[in-house]
């Protein structure tokens, strides 16, 4: 009796796996009978870091809205398959292993670098082509970021204080894992231009005053004030340097490109410049290719989701999305096949963040797709510094 | 002495051998790199769970701190293998000792408070480690985390491969259990057992009770760190939000699920709520079409649930069947009627 149970025990286990298993053969199997392209997405819809996941959960869906509407691709579904980590590394890892065992021929993600790092390993020994949503510390085969590296962000600034011949620069970022990353990639590009870093100072992120730190870099006479740091501290980095009476411009980093940080400047915004994607300016842009493509996508959100705006980190799910479809509608369909088309035949992919070229650099798109901007009457200023 | 040992334990061996060949047939079923990853996960987590269950369930004392312990293990494991270029099997085993010294010094203090301020103590544990590996940056990588963590290779068996880290795992949880099984048949064990019914009683009888308390704290802290390590070098990038106070509530909730007074209790807690969260996530996604964090609306149901119907867990299920049947066999001989000890072994 005792034993007949224990079998039985043993014996539903084994069926309770088997069938687990069962269906994910079985789901590997119908795609190549049912002819569905799987592109996998691993997002964070959830938990902290779903500020920043949202827009990207709203952009999977808008992007699958616009593949079902244009049809199958060579007699085949294109269906995106979205994960949810819920801002948890272990579960972007099972989520990946998922997306694998289901053969996705591309996966998206992760938002975080953290949880991008952890999958990371898993794309490479799969040959699974990856793209990251947030930038990351190292590459690989198969591995293409999406987001700007920091010395990408770098460069427009860089450009901006050669055309306004400014050479000191006084530098404050928060001291977290965002923060930290400016200053060296900038310290990198600026030494052969000749600009110098004449001030550094940093704050706690949570930090709700600055003024101690401006009032030191204000010593040392800089031209221009750099900040590098996520809203809101970005912000009260910029209340403080009004009320202090400074008198030169202040560069903000991409991370203060949002509705929130202008929320927080309100009419104080003389002087204040903020490096942001061309989404935010895309109506005062000149006509161009880039311009079509950015109107499209910010038109098409606003219009799905109640005059929302998408931002940066939306942008970079949307290229991803992008950059495999075209491989598939180019006739590449297995992550092999991809994975050769991005290395040789793809040439210049013009994305919403920047112009992309694998075969150069698979870390980060160009600089092209962001851009300096002043605050004026509330919104974005578009402020053309001769890089067109 | 053997008689006693009889009637005071049930039989192990019946349940470890079936465990085995469980263990050792299941890569015959499942082949897809998703279940795999599943099991690994599952045998990392059973590790913490029955060590958990000792402190718990014999010894009488909570932690919600375990998910610190673990950290320091994975943190260990990363840090001297890509900072130090140490081998990776000297790396785990200096994270075990480092874990077991840390723990072992902290729970002198600790394990002297009881109840509530116990359970707030060891989350404040948690939250010290978590502070330290988040703000460590040139040691831990910080927010940003550690990656490039090697992968483990035995004697030439090449253990990134997921088969053989699956067997790998379950061997190592395979001895944690015979070595927490001899734990409890040994002294040692009924002196915890006894902290757990009264320790003002066991005092009275001259033995020190902290210097236990102390000690299990610690060998279920080295579990921990173990199973941090393995987790390092199975995932090979770690950063600190895995080794939150939440984490340490789900280890909680794996093994009140389970069963408290028994290993296996712990493990079956841990299959149970593992696959529950992967269930859950597949019918709310799949036919509920809701996403977020349903699991954790659920995880409340259960304990609810659990804590009146069934407060010993669901390995008191497999308890009662077996007692149904010894009572029907002993009713021909004229074998002693089994002591009631919830579980065992």
């Amino acid at each position: 009796m005792k034993n007949i149970f224990k079998l039985g025990v043993f014996i539903l286990l084994l069926l309770v796996l088997g069938a687990c298993n069962l269906e994910e053969n079985q789901g590997s199997g119908n795609d190549s009978e049912n002819d569905e392209i799987k592109i996998g997405v691993i997002l964070a819809e959830t938990g902290p870091a779903s500020t920043l996941g949202e827009a990207q959960v709203n952009t999977v869906k808008l992007l699958q809205k616009e593949i079902d509407a244009r049809g199958e691709v060579d007699g085949k579904k294109i269906k995106l398959v979205k994960h949810d980590y819920e801002t948890d590394d272990t579960k972007a890892v099972i989520a990946m292993d998922k997306l694998i065992s289901d053969g996705a021929v591309a996966v998206i993600g992760a938002t975080q670098s953290g949880a991008s790092m952890a999958i990371l390993p898993k794309a490479m020994e799969q040959k699974v082509p990856l793209f990251t949503l947030a930038p990351i510390s190292t590459g690989g085969e198969y591995i293409y970021g999406m987001a700007h590296t920091p010395e990408v962000i770098a460069m427009p600034i860089i450009e901006y204080l050669k055309e306004n011949g400014m050479t000191k620069v006084g530098w404050i970022n928060a001291s977290d894992g965002f923060g930290v990353t400016g200053l060296p990639a900038f310290e990198k590009l600026a030494k052969d231009k000749g600009i110098e870093v004449v001030a550094h100072e940093e704050f706690d992120a949570s930090a709700t005053d600055m003024t101690i730190q401006l009032s030191k870099i204000k010593t040392k006479n800089p031209e221009v004030v750099i900040v590098w740091s996520r809203t809101p501290a970005a912000g009260i980095v910029a209340r403080n340097f009004q009320s202090l009476g400074f008198d030169i411009p202040m560069i903000q980093s991409t991370a203060a490109a949002n509705k929130g940080f202008i929320e927080q400047v309100k009419e104080n915004s003389k002087n204040i410049h903020v490096l942001g994607s061309k989404m935010n300016v895309v109506e005062q842009l000149p006509d161009s290719d880039m311009k079509t493509r950015l109107s499209h996508f910010k038109e098409s959100y606003a219009k799905m989701f109640e005059g929302k705006e998408p931002d940066l980190f939306a942008a970079h799910v949307y290229d991803g999305v992008q950059v495999v479809l075209q491989a598939i509608e180019e006739g590449h369909h297995s992550r092999e096949e991809i994975q050769t088309y991005l290395q040789a035949g793809m040439g210049d992919f013009l994305g919403a963040t920047g112009t992309f070229n694998f075969t150069n650099d698979q870390m980060t798109p160009d600089y092209d797709g962001i851009t300096i901007m002043a605050i004026e009457d509330g919104d974005w200023k578009y402020i053309s510094n001769g890089m067109e | 002495m053997k008689n006693a040992s009889k009637v005071l334990y049930p039989g192990r061996w019946k349940g470890l051998v079936i465990f085995i060949v469980l263990i050792a047939l299941l890569p015959i079923v499942v082949t897809t790199q998703y279940v795999f990853t599943l099991l690994i996960l599952l045998g990392i987590y059973s590790i913490i769970t029955i060590g958990l269950s000792l402190l718990i369930g014999y010894a009488g004392q909570i932690s919600i701190g375990h998910a610190a312990f673990y950290g320091i293990g994975a943190y260990m494991s990363a840090v001297l293998t890509t900072k130090f270029n140490m081998s990776a099997w000297l790396a785990i085993i200096l994270g075990m000792m480092t874990t077991f010294l840390i723990a072992y010094f902290v729970g002198v203090r600790v394990l002297k408070l009881k109840g509530h301020i116990l359970a707030l103590a060891t989350i404040a544990i948690n939250i010290i480690v978590y502070t330290i590996l988040n703000g460590w940056t040139e040691m831990t990588g910080g927010a940003l985390g550690l990656g490039g963590i090697p992968k483990l290779n035995f004697l030439g068996i090449d253990l990134g491969n997921q088969v053989n880290f699956y067997y790998f795992v379950w061997i190592i949880v395979t001895l944690v259990i015979i070595f927490s099984g001899n734990l409890i048949r040994s002294n040692v064990g009924r002196i915890l057992r006894s902290i757990h019914d009264s320790e003002t009683g066991i005092e009275a009888l001259g033995i020190q009770v902290s210097k236990y308390k102390v000690l299990i704290f610690a060998i279920s802290a080295t579990y921990a760190s173990l199973a941090g390590s393995l987790y390092a070098h199975y995932i090979q990038f770690i950063s600190p939000s895995t080794f939150n106070v939440p984490f340490s509530i789900l280890l909680l909730v794996m093994v009140m699920v389970g069963g408290v007074h028994s290993i296996w209790g712990a493990m079956i807690g841990t299959v149970a709520i593992t696959f529950l969260n992967e269930g859950i996530r597949y019918i709310s996604h799949n036919y509920l079409h809701v996403s977020g964090e349903v699991e954790i609306i659920v995880y409340g149901f259960v304990i609810v649930v659990m804590m009146i119907f069934m407060p010993n867990g669901i390995v008191s299920l497999f308890d009662r069947f077996q007692k149904r049947n010894k009572e029907h066999e002993s009713d021909s001989g004229l074998d002693l009627k089994p002591v009631d000890v919830k579980g065992g072994a």
